[in-house]
């Protein structure tokens, strides 16, 4: 949100200095590269502030753009989470084949003392996920209650050191609204692919 | 949390020491400091490894401030006064559904002079929550809730029966204004107004397509699988899990209201 502002000023005082300084193409092309407000069911209204696994700061509207598949679980669950992972690879292994990258897929830890960038880091190596598409977020307790919140992602501290969660599986599209979602672990995939498979075409 | 000052100023209503466990009313923003102490939780979960020993014991809860009524519409009023994103043109579809705020003939205007001090209503998990950080407070959580309506075992056939009296009556045009009789604790109006939102509200929810057939739903549910009720007769308390279970965080409802909490949850 405040980068965007700035972004809006810096516009406006190119605006001001006038023609001389700036050609008015090179005007025409950085208003359209100025990111559009969000639409108003879109996630990306939300301000909660994520870090990626690289410990860099990312708003939630930096996945924008693109169609984005995201859950929410923790590193260090043992039971059910690895399937949510699992079963956002499978997707990804059934996407065609050159558009992969085209999708982005998104990880964020309800578990926001133990799952710092590294661990996150360590984590998406472990399970071979491609840093061009998959991105590890870890946020602070807000930020963890209003995405889940937004994505309808049920969680509560196990008292063991843990959390329950609901395994939940959202197909988000480049606007930010959510298309479809995957609720549990031994649900089918297909339904979500096939939607993922239309807004890739919808944008070819 | 107040000079001696300002809560004489207040015109206290009772005064008492936290240290003996004994509700403090604040009156100037009619918040209760609820002591710390043990409650059953009616809804029992148990982590994957853990025995039932410890699914079944009594949950300690620490001190915390809660509204001693639900927000009233002239309180949210001044909420949205200076939080124009909040207001019910303004409000983003991804914050709250169509129904926000509905009883409101305008922005700024709640039904009519008498709502005022009626528990406003259609508000979201998100339109309530900004609201109550706006004030430096947050939802109560669940257990926050159960526990301050627990009343440490005072009057508890008392509730249920007037939950179920409460049940029984049609939703009427506007809900009752706030200032019933207070509890144990302090507390108003937690029965009878209206349901009200929690921090955590899908946090006992089991929203999967597929349940096994003993009920542990563990495919949905990464870890905890419910160990049971501490009491099943309590009817009232199966409907609030449910209603709670039955929300989502954009829902907006006629008899759907809130309070907010202080302190670590």
């Amino acid at each position: 949100m405040r980068l965007r502002l700035i972004f809006a000023a810096a516009a406006a005082a190119l605006v001001a200095i006038g023609a001389g300084a700036a050609r008015a193409h090179d005007m025409q092309h950085m208003t359209m590269d100025a990111p559009a407000p969000p639409t108003s069911a879109s996630l990306y209204n939300l301000e909660s502030k994520w870090t990626n696994q690289d410990a860099a700061s990312v708003p939630l509207a930096a996945l924008g753009g693109k169609p984005v598949v995201a859950a929410m679980g923790y590193t260090s669950c043992r039971d059910m989470c690895p399937a949510i992972v699992a079963n956002m690879m499978w997707i990804e292994k059934h996407l065609p084949q050159d558009a992969a990258r085209r999708v982005a897929f998104a990880f964020f830890s309800i578990d926001s003392a133990v799952d710092t960038p590294v661990k996150l880091k360590a984590y998406a190596d472990e399970h071979g996920l491609d840093p061009g598409s998959w991105t590890l977020f870890h946020g602070d307790d807000d930020a963890v209650r209003e995405l889940a919140a937004a994505l309808g992602v049920g969680y509560r501290p196990d008292g063991e050191g843990g959390f329950d969660h609901a395994a939940v599986i959202s197909l988000i599209d480049e606007k930010g609204e959510i298309v479809v979602q995957q609720r549990g672990t031994q649900a089918s995939s297909d339904e979500l692919l096939a939607a993922l498979n239309s807004l890739l075409e919808k944008h070819n | 949390m107040r000079g001696a000052g300002a809560i004489a100023a207040g015109g206290l209503v009772l005064v008492a020491s936290l240290a003996a466990g004994l509700a403090v009313e604040l009156n100037s923003d009619r918040m209760i400091v609820l002591p710390a102490g043990l409650y059953m939780p009616f809804l029992r979960v148990k982590a994957l490894n853990a025995s039932n020993a410890d699914a079944t014991s009594a949950r300690r809860v620490n001190a915390f401030l809660l509204d001693a009524e639900p927000v009233t519409n002239a309180q949210f009023l001044d909420f949205v006064t200076a939080h124009p994103q909040w207001r019910k043109s303004r409000i983003k579809a991804v914050f709250a559904d169509d129904r926000y705020l509905k009883r409101w003939s305008s922005d700024l205007e709640p039904a009519d002079a008498a709502a005022r001090d009626e528990p406003v209503t259609n508000v979201s998990w998100f339109a309530a929550e900004a609201y109550c950080k706006a004030r430096g407070l947050r939802l109560p959580t669940t257990e926050q809730w159960e526990y301050a309506l627990a009343d440490d075992g005072r009057g508890q056939e008392a509730v249920r029966a007037r939950s179920l009296e409460w049940f029984a009556e049609p939703n009427g045009a506007h809900p009752p204004a706030v200032g019933g009789p207070a509890n144990g604790f302090g507390v108003r109006d937690m029965v009878g107004l209206v349901w009200e939102w929690t921090l955590d509200f899908a946090a006992y929810a089991r929203t999967g397509e597929s349940r096994d057939s003993d009920g542990k739903d563990s495919a949905n549910f990464c870890g905890g699988a419910a160990a049971g009720v501490a009491d099943a007769t309590d009817y009232p308390a199966f409907m609030r899990y449910s209603m709670r279970a039955s929300l989502k965080a954009d829902y907006t409802a006629d008899n759907l209201g809130f309070r907010c909490a202080g302190g670590a949850p």
